[in-house]
């Protein structure tokens, strides 16, 4: 019963990440790319259009969470409190940024609320990703000195760095540089992805260039995967031993890197194929975990 | 990391689990129940939804 | 300790009050929009299809700023209210989870469709996702208030030795006897909201000579809805949940009322006074003797328990809040009925549209529905203290353990920093949406 629940809710937030992660990429990709006014409109749209009906995934994930797992929620949700937050006002910052760019027609209002899109978006794709890099490093339980719990066994309170950044140590911050590896990494991700959206989705002038652009990204990744692989041993000294015990969860991992070399090899017009490896590889990040 | 949902960094307090923090059994198979009508739901409306909306948005109005 | 409960409750008050500005309209204007659409369909008048597609606009705002609002109040429950989620998310979870696969999805998805497949789905299938729309967000209401219900009078449950509140009975969820008369309150309040906005647009055209045919449309169509639900908010539904109060939540109805002290025949019903916390007594008090009596029991000599038969820590924490809230809400409650009933009068008699006195009442009343409806609530939560989950669960038992004060007054006034940005930007955007009337199409 446990395990259909977790399957679940791991389901639902998969769904979440694909798609709110492609508006959120559709974001990074508007604040760094977007140049002309008919392409800034256009990708706003592409993000616009469909950003309400992709979060109700995330409020669904969260009603299935404390109605299944409720000590997990009250334990995760005050242990976090303000990157969460946090996260709740960049949410509320990027839809309104969407919803009241086209709203007056002149430029000094639509860039002020392009900004407030695309910098949200960026830094939700960041929070998300450190968020994943928390739930796989952990935190302190119980918030341990010297031997003593602190509070009940399974209550926390993490702060949002500790001065050392440091992830090995006993009390960790929400970022330390391990988190802000898999925080980058995120980024990157949903600017492949998000870039792969647009593409489908709309006619802009930039399109070709965002094609070049998702090839160098892909290097990137590629790069950053191997660097996070191989620290990975720092949080875990045996990351591989899951694996190794349940052969069958390898699948996971293998959709994440059938993602990356597939964005490789697509050929250059097949628009829909490259959103679905970019797909693949958003839901080969998260359930790897 | 299954079946663990949060590691511990200290040695004295368990990490939580999808067992340890879960509601009571009862509780979670009736929720099955309608969950499962309930997700079926959601794929449906996700598909009414995408292939109304399919095609390049540049065709679509857009605005309140 | 005092301060963090202090926070939480304020940030939970402040951003559920905002919030609740914004579902109370679209639960009323959904039944109101497919309404349009129903008479556009029966009548082939191009009016109402306008009338359903300019409604629609306001509400797309509406919900926006509803989802934005509502997500962090799903959050603070296990951000700010972690012991509590801990230990009652297995019941409360069930519904909050519902709400968001059966209603939220189902709204939020035909809203989508309701704006842009006019064309592409036909007339009839466009009315469909309109009702969709209606259905989804009163289930949502459905839902909320059944997770409120459990907590004003809960039942179905069983608590364990390590303090857990565990499912017994799912149907006891939705067959508590609190949730059925709170639902329909709430519901027909929400109703009383929409047609007061309506009307008053109506009102807003036909004074500014703007777009008078739709001016007169709204006008008569918010004064009949607006007439029917204000009844329907006095008689039968509050009048069925002040018996609830009166029979689950004694000490909060005493409260309420300002009754003090016990009378041995029939209690009065208090129109006007000050509750004085120091001397025990309503100050500058206008009573009529025995109506409470006969209102709650049908009796004029049914004694009610006053505030001294309860003891200190049983009784709401806030008694003159409680106190103002509920008589602001009747009091609100009456002022609509009798401008609705003058407003419906001079419609039969076909003036209505050139009595302008009346006109601008009924424009500038549109805050007030607002106020009753969140009074209401007050009224509600209010009542429900010290506790919170009602004789079971204290209030301060059920705040974070690991949450400092000082964090929550940082959110805190971010939340209220935000929000003010958010009215502002909502109140801009509703502007300009009247202003370009109904037959602007979209850009």
């Amino acid at each position: 019963m446990e395990i259909f629940w977790y399957i679940i809710i791991a389901i639902v937030l998969a769904m979440f990440f694909i798609l709110d992660g492609y508006d959120f990429g559709t974001g990074i990709v508007h604040l760094f790319f977007a140049k002309k006014e008919e392409d800034k409109e256009v990708i706003a749209k592409a993000a616009g259009l469909f950003w309400d009906s992709n979060e109700v995934w995330l409020v669904a994930a969260g009603g299935m969470l404390f109605m299944a797992f409720p000590t997990f929620y009250a334990s995760v949700f005050s242990g976090f409190y303000l990157p969460l937050i946090i996260v709740l006002w960049l949410i509320i910052f990027r839809a309104i940024g969407l919803e009241f760019r086209s709203q007056f027609n002149y430029q000094m209002w639509k860039d002020m609320w392009d900004k407030a899109f695309g910098v949200s978006s960026l830094l939700l794709a960041l929070f998300f990703g450190i968020a994943l890099g928390n739930i796989v490093r952990g935190v302190n339980l119980g918030g341990v000195e010297n031997g003593i719990s602190a509070y009940e066994a399974h209550y926390f309170f993490l702060p949002l760095w500790d001065a050392s950044f440091n992830p090995s140590t006993t009390h960790p911050g929400v970022i330390d540089w391990f988190t802000l590896t898999i925080g980058v990494i995120s980024v990157v991700v949903l600017t492949i992805h998000g870039a792969n959206w647009v593409i489908l989705k709309t006619n802009s002038s930039i399109n070709n260039k965002l094609k070049l652009t998702i090839f160098k990204l892909n290097i990137v990744l590629s790069a950053l995967t191997v660097f996070s692989l191989s620290i990975w041993h720092i949080i875990n000294p045996s990351p591989f031993k899951n694996f190794l015990e349940k052969p069958y969860l390898i699948v996971f991992p293998l959709i994440y890197f059938s993602g990356i070399i597939g964005l490789f090899f697509v050929k250059k017009n097949k628009n829909n194929t490259n959103f679905i490896f970019s797909t693949l590889l958003v839901l080969g990040g998260i359930t790897s975990l | 990391m299954f079946p663990v949902i949060l590691p511990s960094t200290n040695t004295i307090n368990e990490p939580l689990t999808i067992y340890n923090t879960a509601a009571a059994k009862y509780g979670l198979s009736v929720a099955m129940s309608w969950g499962i009508v309930g997700f079926i739901l959601l794929f449906v409306y996700m598909i009414i939804q995408k292939r109304l909306m399919s095609g390049k948005i540049d065709k679509m109005d857009y605005g309140h | 300790m005092e301060d963090m409960l202090f926070y939480d409750r304020l940030q939970f008050a402040f951003t559920i009050t905002f919030h609740y500005i914004f579902p109370q309209l679209t639960m009323g204007l959904s039944l109101m929009i497919v309404y349009f659409k129903w008479e556009f369909l029966r009548t082939k008048v191009e009016h109402y299809n306008n009338a359903a597609k300019f409604f629609m606009k306001i509400f797309a705002i509406n919900f926006t700023m509803g989802v934005v609002t509502g997500i962090p109040m799903e959050f603070q429950f296990g951000t700010n209210w972690a012991k509590f989620s801990e230990l009652t998310g297995g019941i409360i979870g069930q519904t909050l989870a519902m709400e968001g696969m059966f209603s939220f999805f189902l709204e939020s998805s035909f809203l989508a469709l309701f704006i842009f497949g006019e064309k592409l789905m036909g007339q009839k299938l466009h009315l469909l996702t309109g009702f969709l729309v209606f259905l989804g967000s009163w289930a949502s209401g459905w839902f909320i208030l059944a997770t409120n219900a459990w907590m004003q009078h809960p039942v179905g449950y069983e608590i364990l030795e390590n303090g857990k509140y565990v499912l017994e009975n799912f149907s006891a969820l939705f067959l508590n006897p609190w949730l059925l008369p709170a639902f329909l309150h709430n519901q027909v309040a929400s109703v009383v909201t929409s047609s007061f906005v309506v009307a008053s647009i109506g009102a807003f055209y036909i004074l500014r000579n703007k777009n008078v045919a739709y001016g007169k449309l709204f006008l008569k169509t918010g004064v009949i809805f607006g007439l029917v639900s204000s009844l329907l908010i006095a008689f039968p539904t509050g009048d069925w949940n002040a018996k609830n109060v009166a029979k689950y939540q004694p000490a909060s109805f005493a409260a309420m009322e300002g009754i003090f002290e016990t009378e041995h025949a029939g209690a009065e019903i208090v129109l006007v006074g000050q509750p004085n916390m120091v001397e025990k007594k309503l100050d500058n008090k206008i009573a009529v003797p025995n109506i409470l009596s006969f209102l709650t029991y049908q009796e004029w000599d049914k004694q009610i328990p006053g505030m001294d038969q309860f003891k200190q820590e049983e009784l709401p924490t806030n008694i003159p809040a409680l106190y103002y809230a509920y008589h602001i809400m009747v009091g609100l409650g009456t002022v609509f009925i009798g401008i609705m009933f003058l407003a419906g009068f001079f419609l039969w008699q076909k003036k209505l549209y050139n009595i302008k006195p009346l006109l601008w009442t009924i424009m500038f009343l549109v805050p007030f529905p607002y106020i009753a409806n969140l009074t209401g609530w007050y009224v509600a939560e209010l009542g429900r203290q010290p506790y919170l989950v009602y004789g079971l669960l204290k209030t301060s038992e059920g705040i974070s353990p690991t949450v400092s004060s000082g964090n929550t007054l940082f959110t805190l006034l971010g939340f209220v920093a935000l929000y003010m940005l958010l009215g502002l930007l909502f109140l801009v955007l509703v502007g300009k949406t009247i202003h370009q009337g109904p037959k602007t199409q979209t850009h």
